[in-house]
C-alpha cells in the first residue's frame, strides 16, 4: 500500500469501527429483535446523514457547525504539533466569546472595517492570555500542560459566568448574557436558521495559514522539532521555551477566534454556556485529521455532519443526539492508536 | 448555638462532599503511582454512578454497587489496554473515555429510562457514613499497601522505572494493570456514592468534574494517599463553606469555587519534581 492510500484508509478504518460501535449500541437498545434491530441502526444513520448533507439547508448547517469545530481543531492541531496536549480549548473559547462580545458592544460609532476586526482580535487575544499560562509553566516550571489547561477550562466557566451574570450582564433580557453586539462588528450571516455565516471563510483562512505556517516558516518548523523531540530541537540551537509558549498562544487564539465567531456571528452577543463543547470535540476533530490542516478541515466537516444531522434523527427516529458523541470516542480510540503508531514509526 | 450548629453542619457537610473525591484521588494515585497518567477518572466516575444505578434499581443496592464496581474494573483494563498494550497516549485515552462515559450514559438514559417512561433512581439511599468511613478506611490500607507491602513497592517501582523494575525480575505492566484495575474500582465506587447514596437518582453528567478536582487532589497531594486525602478534604470542606456563604457575603461564590483550580495550578506549579519518573512515558 502506499503512504498515500494507508493515510486515507486509516481515517476510514477508524469510522468504519466507530460506526459499528454505535450500531451495536442503537441496536441493543432498540427493543427490537436481532435482525430487525439492526434496521433501527441503519435507519438512524440514514436519517442522520439525510439531516447533514441532503439538502441545501442541511448542508448549510453542517457548514455552521463546522466553523467553530474547524478553528477550535486547528488550535489543538498546532500545540499538538509542538508536543502539547491543549485539553483547555474549550476555555479559550469561552474568554474569546466573552471578549470579543464585550468588544461588540462596548465600543461605539466605529465603521465595520475597524470594529469587526477589532472584535475578533479581541477574541484572539483573550484566547491567547489564556493559553499562555499553561505555555509559560510548562516552559519555565515543566509544569504538566494537561492540568493546567483542564484547571483553566474550570477557571474560565467561573469566570465568564460571574461576569455575564453580574457586570456584563444584559438588564433587559432575561437569558445570562450580555447586550446585542453592534451592527457593525457583527459578521454576515445568512438570514434564517441555518447560522450559516461568513465565519466560515474566516475559518478556511486560518486553514491556511496553519498550513502555511507549519510547512513553509521558520516558525512552523521550530514548532514541528520541538513537538518530534525538545532534546534533539535544543540541542540543534531551537529555543524550545519560546516555542512552546508561541505555539500555545497561537492555539489559544485560534480557538479564541472561534469563541468570536460563534459570538459575532450566530448568537450576537455571549450566552452564558452557548458552546455545546466545541473545545472538547476539537480534540477528535484534530485526531482525525492526522493534525494537518486539510485533514482537520475534512474532519470538521464530517464532525460539523454529524452534529447537524443528529437533531433530524433524533426528530425521526428517536434516537437520541448523544449517540454522535459515542462515535466522536471511539474515533478519538481509533485514530489514536494510528497516531502514535505513525509518530513511533517516523 | 446556632454558629455551634452551623460549624458541625459544615464538618458533616465537607465530609459528605470530600468522600467521593478521596476515593477517586485513591484510584488516581494506584494509577499514577504505577506510571499511568488517569484523566480518565472522570468518566470511570460517570459509569459506576449510571451502572450502580441501573443494575441497583433492578436487582438491589448491593447488587448494584457490585456492578458499578465491576464497570470500573472493565474500564480500568480498557484503559490500561489502550495505553500499554495499544500503546495509545494516556491523555488520549483519558479524553477518548472521559467522552465515550458521558456520551454512552447521557445515551442510555434517553434511549432505556425515558423511553419505557422509568425513572433513573433506586428505591432506597445507602447511608452516607458507609462511604464516608469507607474512605477514611482506605487512606490508611492503601498508605500501608503501598508503603509497607512487596505489591506496593513492586507498583511504585513500576511507576518510576520500568527498566528498574524488569532488572529486579518485576513485570511493569502486571502491576499497572493491578494499578488501573484498583483505579477503576475506586473511581467507580465514588461515582456510585454520588447516584447511590449522596442522592437516589442519575442525572446527565452528574459527575461534573469531580474526576478532575480528585485528580487535581493527587497533585496537590503529592500522590500520597495520606495527602491526596487531606487535599480532598480540603476541596470538600471548602466546598460547603462555599455552599454556606452562598447569599450571605458580598464575594460572588464564583471566586469561591475557582479557588481549588487556582490551588491546583499554584501546587502543580510548585512541586514540579514529584510525580512518578516514568508517569505518561511510553516505552
Amino acid at each position: 500500500m502506499t503512504a498515500r492510500m494507508r493515510s486515507l484508509a486509516q481515517p476510514a478504518i477508524a469510522l468504519a469501527l466507530a460506526f459499528g460501535v454505535a450500531a451495536v449500541l442503537i441496536a441493543a437498545t432498540c427493543g427490537e429483535p436481532f435482525p430487525r434491530s439492526m434496521n433501527a441502526a441503519g435507519e438512524s444513520f440514514a436519517a442522520l446523514f439525510r439531516g447533514a448533507f441532503g439538502d441545501t439547508n442541511g448542508l448549510l448547517r453542517t457548514l455552521a457547525k463546522s466553523t467553530p469545530l474547524l478553528l477550535s481543531g486547528l488550535a489543538v492541531t498546532v500545540a499538538l504539533r509542538a508536543g502539547l496536549f491543549n485539553i483547555g480549548a474549550e476555555g479559550q473559547l469561552l474568554v474569546g466569546g466573552l471578549a470579543s462580545a464585550w468588544a461588540g458592544y462596548a465600543l461605539n460609532g466605529l465603521p465595520t472595517v475597524i470594529h469587526l476586526p477589532v472584535a475578533i482580535a479581541a477574541g484572539a487575544s483573550a484566547g491567547a492570555l489564556w493559553a499562555f499560562v499553561p505555555g509559560i509553566l510548562k516552559a519555565w516550571r515543566g509544569t504538566h500542560e494537561v492540568i493546567v489547561t483542564i484547571m483553566m477550562n474550570y477557571i474560565a466557566i467561573h469566570l465568564t459566568h460571574y461576569l455575564v451574570n453580574g457586570p456584563l450582564r444584559d438588564p433587559t433580557t432575561r437569558q445570562t448574557a450580555t447586550p446585542l453586539v453592534l451592527p457593525s462588528a457583527r459578521i454576515w450571516s445568512l438570514p434564517g436558521s441555518t447560522n450559516f455565516s461568513a465565519g466560515l471563510f474566516l475559518a478556511l483562512a486560518a486553514a491556511v495559514a496553519v498550513a502555511f505556517l507549519l510547512r513553509r516558516t521558520a516558525l512552523g518548523f521550530e514548532i514541528r522539532a520541538v513537538g518530534l523531540g525538545p532534546d534533539a530541537a535544543r540541542a540543534s540551537g531551537i529555543p524550545v521555551g519560546r516555542t512552546l509558549v508561541t505555539a500555545m498562544c497561537l492555539s489559544g487564539a485560534l480557538a479564541g477566534v472561534a469563541g468570536a465567531v460563534e459570538v459575532l456571528a450566530v448568537h450576537h452577543r455571549f450566552l452564558d454556556q452557548f458552546s455545546p463543547g466545541y473545545g472538547f470535540d476539537s480534540i477528535a476533530v484534530a485526531l482525525l485529521g492526522g493534525l494537518d490542516a486539510t485533514g482537520v478541515t475534512l474532519a470538521s466537516l464530517l464532525f460539523g455532519g454529524l452534529k447537524s444531522g443528529a437533531n433530524e434523527m433524533y426528530t425521526q427516529t428517536q434516537t437520541p443526539v448523544q449517540i454522535v458523541g459515542v462515535v466522536q470516542a471511539m474515533v478519538i480510540l481509533a485514530i489514536g492508536v494510528r497516531y502514535v503508531r505513525k509518530r513511533r514509526a517516523g | 448555638m446556632s454558629g455551634a450548629f452551623g460549624s458541625a453542619g459544615l464538618l458533616l457537610a465537607g465530609l459528605a462532599l470530600a468522600a467521593p473525591l478521596v476515593l477517586a484521588a485513591l484510584g488516581g494515585i494506584m494509577s499514577e503511582r504505577g506510571g499511568v497518567v488517569n484523566i480518565a477518572l472522570e468518566g470511570m466516575m460517570l459509569t459506576g454512578a449510571f451502572t450502580g444505578m441501573w443494575v441497583g434499581q433492578v436487582y438491589g443496592n448491593a447488587a448494584g454497587i457490585g456492578a458499578a464496581l465491576v464497570s470500573g474494573l472493565m474500564l480500568g483494563i480498557l484503559h490500561y489496554v489502550l495505553t500499554q498494550k495499544l500503546r495509545l497516549n494516556h491523555i488520549i485515552s483519558g479524553v477518548a473515555i472521559n467522552l465515550l462515559a458521558v456520551n454512552a450514559t447521557t445515551y442510555l438514559v434517553r434511549a432505556v429510562f425515558n423511553v419505557e417512561g422509568r425513572e433513573a433512581k433506586i428505591a432506597s439511599a445507602i447511608p452516607v457514613g458507609a462511604f464516608v468511613g469507607l474512605s477514611a478506611l482506605l487512606v490508611g490500607v492503601l498508605h500501608f499497601v503501598l508503603y509497607r507491602t512487596t505489591f506496593g513497592l513492586r507498583l511504585r517501582c513500576s511507576g518510576e522505572s520500568a527498566e528498574t523494575a524488569r532488572m529486579a525480575g518485576v513485570n511493569p505492566f502486571r502491576y499497572r494493570l493491578y494499578g488501573l484495575m484498583l483505579s477503576g474500582i475506586l473511581a467507580a465506587s465514588a461515582g456510585a456514592y454520588l447516584s447511590m447514596s449522596q442522592t437516589t437518582r442519575f442525572s446527565d453528567n452528574m459527575v461534573n468534574g469531580r474526576g478532575f478536582i480528585a485528580l487535581a487532589a493527587v497533585v496537590c497531594g503529592r500522590w500520597t494517599p495520606v495527602g491526596a486525602a487531606l487535599a480532598a478534604l480540603a476541596f470538600g470542606f471548602f466546598d460547603a463553606l462555599q455552599i454556606q456563604l452562598q447569599g450571605r457575603v458580598q464575594m460572588p461564590t464564583e471566586f469561591l469555587q475557582m479557588l481549588p483550580y487556582l490551588f491546583t495550578i499554584l501546587a502543580a506549579m510548585l512541586l514540579r519534581s514529584t510525580p512518578p519518573a516514568a508517569l505518561g512515558r511510553e516505552e
